[in-house]
Parts: C-alpha cells; structure tokens; sequence
C-alpha cells in the first residue's frame, strides 16, 4: 500500500513527514494533533517515546485513527496499477485500487482454468484465449496435444504432408530427411566434388555424369593418395608428440646439467680446454719466497677460469705456493704467507726446533730454516686442475697423505734430536760444574795460605766474599745482582 | 519490495535534484542509499570563511525512523572544521544526530543544521576532550553516547 505512486503530486498537507508519503492508515495523536501513517508512528515510537514533529511525549495509547475527511481525502487521490511494471495501465482512486487488482487487473495470476493443471496465468491469458496449458487437436492426424506443443507435433505429424520442392510431389513431413537424401531431382554435386569436380546437377543425372567425370576416372588414384596422406598425417602427429617429447626431456636434461656444473664449479669444463693449459713442470719455476705470489700462481690457466676456481678454493693459490716452495732448489720448508700468521707462526716454531740450534732460531728472527737435510719425499705435487674432479680429489688425497707422513717423521726426528741435544747439554753442565768447583778449590787454598801469612790465624772471615776477585762469570759482570747470589746458585 | 527507507531516500534525493540544495550545500555523492556525501561550507561572515568541508552520511535499513550516521570526512587531505563540538576524526556532538533526532528531520535539514552550528562558532577549538575520545571513538559515531551539555552554538 505504502509502494504505490500517485499521479498528481499529493498535497503536501496528506503528506507523511516520516515517510514522506501521502498517509495511509492515517492516524492523529490526541496530545498534539498530528498525523501520520499508522505504521511510521507506531515504529518511531517504537524507536523513541515522543511526537517527531514537536518532540513532546507521546504513548501508543495517544494514537487514535484520524479525522474521516482526512481519510477521505488520501483515499480518493488518484494512483496507478501496483501492476504497472508488469503492463497495466489502469488508474483509478487509491481505495478501488484493491477491488481493480482482486476482480478486473489483467496483470495478476489467476489458476489456470483448464482442468487439473496447477499452474498460474496471468488474468489475460485466461480470458477468451487458448491457455498454453489447455489441449488442442492436430487438424492432421487428429490426436489431442498441448497448446503449447503443438508447434513441434506438427514438425513430425505422420499424417501430415509437404511438397517436394524439386521433385513436386506430397511427402511426409516426419520423413523430410529421409526424403531429402533420395529425392531424383534435387540439386547435388559431384561425388568427386572434394577432389576438385565442379559439376553440379539433379541427382539423376549424377550416373551419366561420372562416365564422364575425369575425376571420377582417377578414383583409384584418389583412393591410394588420401591413404596414404592419412597415413602422413598421422605419422607427423606421432612425430610432433615425440618431437615434444623430447624437448621437454631435454630441458630436463639442461635444467640437470645446470645443476651439475654449478655444484661442480671449475671442474664442469668441457673437454676441449684441457688442450689450452699446459702444466708446467716444478723445477722451472722460480723461488716462492721471493716472488709476488698471485703472478705466477695458476698462471696457465684461462682469467674466467682461474676467477671461478678462486672462487671455489680460496687457499688454491696457498697450496700451489707453498708445494713448489717444498720443492725447490733452497728447500725452504715453509715459506712466509701473511694472510695465515697463525699456522706460519706454529709451524715455524716446531721446524726450527727440530732441525736447527737455539742459536741459529735466535739469530734468523720469526723466520726459519731447515737443517739441509730434508728427505725429497715431502715434495708435494701442485694441484692439477686440468684433470677430472675424480683426478683432482685423488691428487689432493695424496698430498694429504704426504703431508700426513713427513709431519710424522719430521715428529720423529724432532724427539730425536730434542733427546740427543739435552743429554749433550747435560754433559757439558756437569763438566762446568767440575771444572768450577776445582777453581773453587784452588781459590780456597790461596786464600787460606794468605790468611796464614798475614795474621797467622783466620778470623773467621770468609774469602769468598771480597769484592772483585769473583770475575769468572764475564758476561754477568754488569748486574746489579749482589755476586753471592750467583756463587751461592752454583 | 523497496523498503521505507530507500522509498524515503529516493524521495528526498529527487526533491534535491529538482529544487536544488541551500545555498552552501552541494550534493557530491549519492550512488546509492547506503552512503552519500555533501560538502559544506558557511556563507557570510564566519570563522571558517572559504573553507570547504565534506560531510558523510550513512543510512541504515531503520532510516529515517533511526537517525543517520552523520560525520566530517578527514580521509584524502580533507579536513574536519576546528570546532568545539566536532573532533577531529570527524565525530559531531550534535544531539539532532543522537538522542534528539527526529523521522521528520532529512538529510538536508540536518545539513543546515550543521552549516548553522559552524556560522554560530565563537572561537575555533576542538573539544576539550578530543584526544582522548579520538583514542578510543568507535568507527560510527552513532555508537557513542554524547552528553549534550552546549545550547549556545
């Protein structure tokens, strides 16, 4: 009721202020005597307890229906069909409006009047017209069908007829097809038609035609040519399919080398550049110690090469140094490497104990040298970059297992000569104390025959303790040191 | 079934279009019945000579028996009036939007109700509590209950 529109603009004094609409159902509050739809007071005071106009108190009791001319006046406005959308262009007064929907609209759903369907129609389609539900009779073959199938029993009605438009004769409609595909006189093409035949004509014709046809005479021709292209085409799909195949099987197969080179780094070259580098032999190369280490090193090798092989064995260049120092003319056994103080320094001090004398350490400062006597078995090879990975480990694992021997050897004979070293030192200390004490005795004796000459009786005064007889010990004459402390040591 | 409250909005967005909005007032939004937006500003002598702001409203399924949510929008570089009754994410301590709205009220009503309470303003500050609420303000203003303790703007 509140959704209908109205023809003429509604006096704004019908008008609701809530819902801005002329009033339906209007009602007045007894408090302050306004008036509004009876829904939209009953809401808002649902909402707040007071008049939305003046705001004062208002309870549902105060609603009370409106003055009658009032509602007169919003019943007779002029409004049209609530069906308007659907086609009905009815107007009349608001209050007939539900008496034109429930008896005479055109636009509302009826039942359909045919018996036992229970469907709705609109009123229209009901009055003094077929309903799509209702049955009628095939004015062929006389059987009852629906209205709304009618359409399609004719289409396939046995009983009903056409003209052949070619052969102008009655045929059956349900056989339309059938006839169609046989009928003399229509229009064909030449069997041979997808091979190239232009001709056309009535299908009766077609016999005479193909004794003529030069397409028709090379049929057999025709026939091989299109198996055998079938079979053409059929092998080039097989070939497509395994041509993908095997792209897809070589992707995998690069994605795969990919990987390999990558975890392989410098060893993942191809075979042809292992005739570009050349390994040049260790008695030609020039002394490690001397030299700039980063030239020479690796030097045979492609710049790319060498980048990426640093990249991967940072110390390559360590090793390759230190193995031609081994093996060269001065047999230096460790040569002197700034960026590895720690393991130079450890390693010197153990070289320098085992094979040279405390003088000579003291002498030469941090760096060391060999006694001349080492064994050549400590030559450790450089390592070969040209072989294979396989190659390479294996060679590394040799150099290791050198190392691992001449460190032991060279354990062995530092024992050795720390042992025959000591014993020899402790033979020379007993002989200097030997040697000591017999001075001592002499001293003693000198002494007490001055003592005797001069006073004739000792004092009891101790000779060892005048200054500047005890001279013996030169190289300490210069402490500071009270000399009994020294002599009372011995 | 179109519901009262689009009915209802469809009709006060017609009268808009036909007769236009008071002087001041400018319709910039009303797809569909859900949120609109207008800008305001105060003509003559005022405190916020040549300043535009934006208002939104935001209307739920009780509209017009329940107020609409009404507030400044501060969002892409637009700015709410330094006012002692407006916050400043936009929030409006104005009793017709609360407790004292009424179904009679529209959408322009409330527009020059609050292009009014702007002309009206002795002093540009923002509410003494601004921080504050601003900290904890719901997202609609609705939801806050104002104490209305101001007649005078």
């Amino acid at each position: 009721m509140n959704a209908l529109t109205y023809v003429d603009a509604p006096d704004q004094n019908l008008v609701c202020c809530i819902c801005r609409m002329p009033f339906v159902d209007p009602c007045t509050n007894q408090t302050c005597s306004h008036t509004f739809c009876r829904q939209c007071i009953i809401q808002s005071l649902a909402h707040s307890p007071q008049c939305p106009i003046d705001r004062s108190f208002l309870r549902i009791e105060d609603i009370h229906s409106a003055d009658p001319i009032i509602r007169s006046l919003v019943d007779e406005l002029v409004v049209k069909c609530s069906n308007e959308p659907a086609g009905c262009s009815y107007t009349c007064q608001r209050q007939l409006l539900e008496s034109h929907i429930k008896n005479d609209c055109l636009y509302v759903l009826v039942p359909c009047p045919a018996g036992g369907c229970a469907e709705e129609v609109l009123r229209k389609d009901q009055v003094g017209h077929l309903c799509s539900h209702t049955s009628v009779t095939c004015e062929d073959c006389e059987t009852s069908v629906r209205y709304n199938e009618l359409e399609m029993h004719r289409s396939t009605c046995l009983k009903r007829f056409y003209r052949c438009e070619d052969c102008e004769t009655e045929q059956a409609c349900s056989s339309r097809a059938a006839h169609a595909s046989c009928c003399h006189a229509a229009q064909v093409r030449c069997p041979q038609e997808h091979h190239g035949c232009p001709w056309e004509g009535r299908r009766k014709d077609v016999s005479s035609h193909t004794t003529t046809c030069s397409y028709e005479a090379i049929k057999g021709f025709f026939a091989i040519q299109d198996a055998q292209k079938a079979n053409l085409v059929n092998e080039n799909t097989l070939l497509k399919q395994k041509a993908e195949t095997l792209e897809s099987q070589l992707r995998v197969a690069q994605y795969e080398l990919r990987c390999v080179q990558s975890a392989l780094g410098p060893w993942s070259r191809i075979p042809t550049s292992r005739s570009m580098s050349v390994l040049p032999p260790s008695s030609q190369l020039p002394t490690p110690l001397q030299h700039n280490r980063t030239s020479p090193s690796l030097s045979y090798m492609p710049p790319g090469d060498q980048a990426s092989i640093t990249q991967y064995f940072p110390d390559i260049s360590f090793d390759d140094s230190q193995a031609r120092s081994i093996s060269s003319a001065e047999d230096q056994r460790v040569p002197e490497r700034p960026n590895f103080p720690h393991s130079t320094q450890s390693i010197s001090s153990r070289v320098s104990f085992g094979g040279a004398s405390i003088q000579n350490w003291q002498s030469t400062g941090s760096l060391p040298i060999g006694s001349g006597s080492r064994p050549s078995q400590n030559v450790v090879a450089p390592l070969n970059l040209n072989t294979t990975l396989e190659g390479s480990l294996e060679g590394l694992r040799e150099s290791i297992v050198t190392l691992s021997t001449s460190l032991d050897s060279l354990g062995r004979r530092s024992d050795i000569a720390l042992t025959n070293e000591t014993l020899r030192l402790n033979e020379e200390v007993t002989s200097l104390r030997v040697a000591l004490h017999g001075l001592r005795m002499q001293v003693h004796t000198i002494m007490m025959d001055r003592n005797a000459q001069v006073t004739g009786q000792g004092p009891g005064f101790d000779p060892l303790f005048i200054q500047g007889d005890i001279q013996w010990l030169p190289n300490r004459s210069h402490m500071q040191n009270p000399p009994h402390n020294s002599i009372t040591k011995l | 079934m179109t519901s009262i409250s689009s009915r209802r909005l469809a009709k006060e967005l017609m009268e808009i279009k036909n007769e236009g909005c008071p002087v001041g007032i400018n319709l910039v939004q009303a797809d569909d019945f859900s949120t609109w937006l207008f800008t305001i500003e105060v003509m003559g002598e005022s405190l916020y000579q040549n300043e535009k702001f934006t208002l939104q409203f935001r209307f739920d399924q009780q509209y017009p028996i329940s107020s609409p949510a009404v507030q400044f929008v501060v969002t892409e570089g637009r700015q709410a009036p330094v006012h002692p009754h407006v916050y400043s994410n936009g929030h409006i301590c104005a009793s017709i939007l609360g407790n004292e709205w009424s179904p009679v009220l529209s959408v322009i009503a409330v527009c020059v109700t609050l292009q009014s309470m702007l002309a009206s303003c002795k002093e540009k500050h923002r509410p003494v509590d601004n921080d504050r609420y601003v900290k904890h303000a719901p997202e609609n203003p609705k939801k806050t209950r104002f104490h209305y303790d101001d007649d005078t703007v």
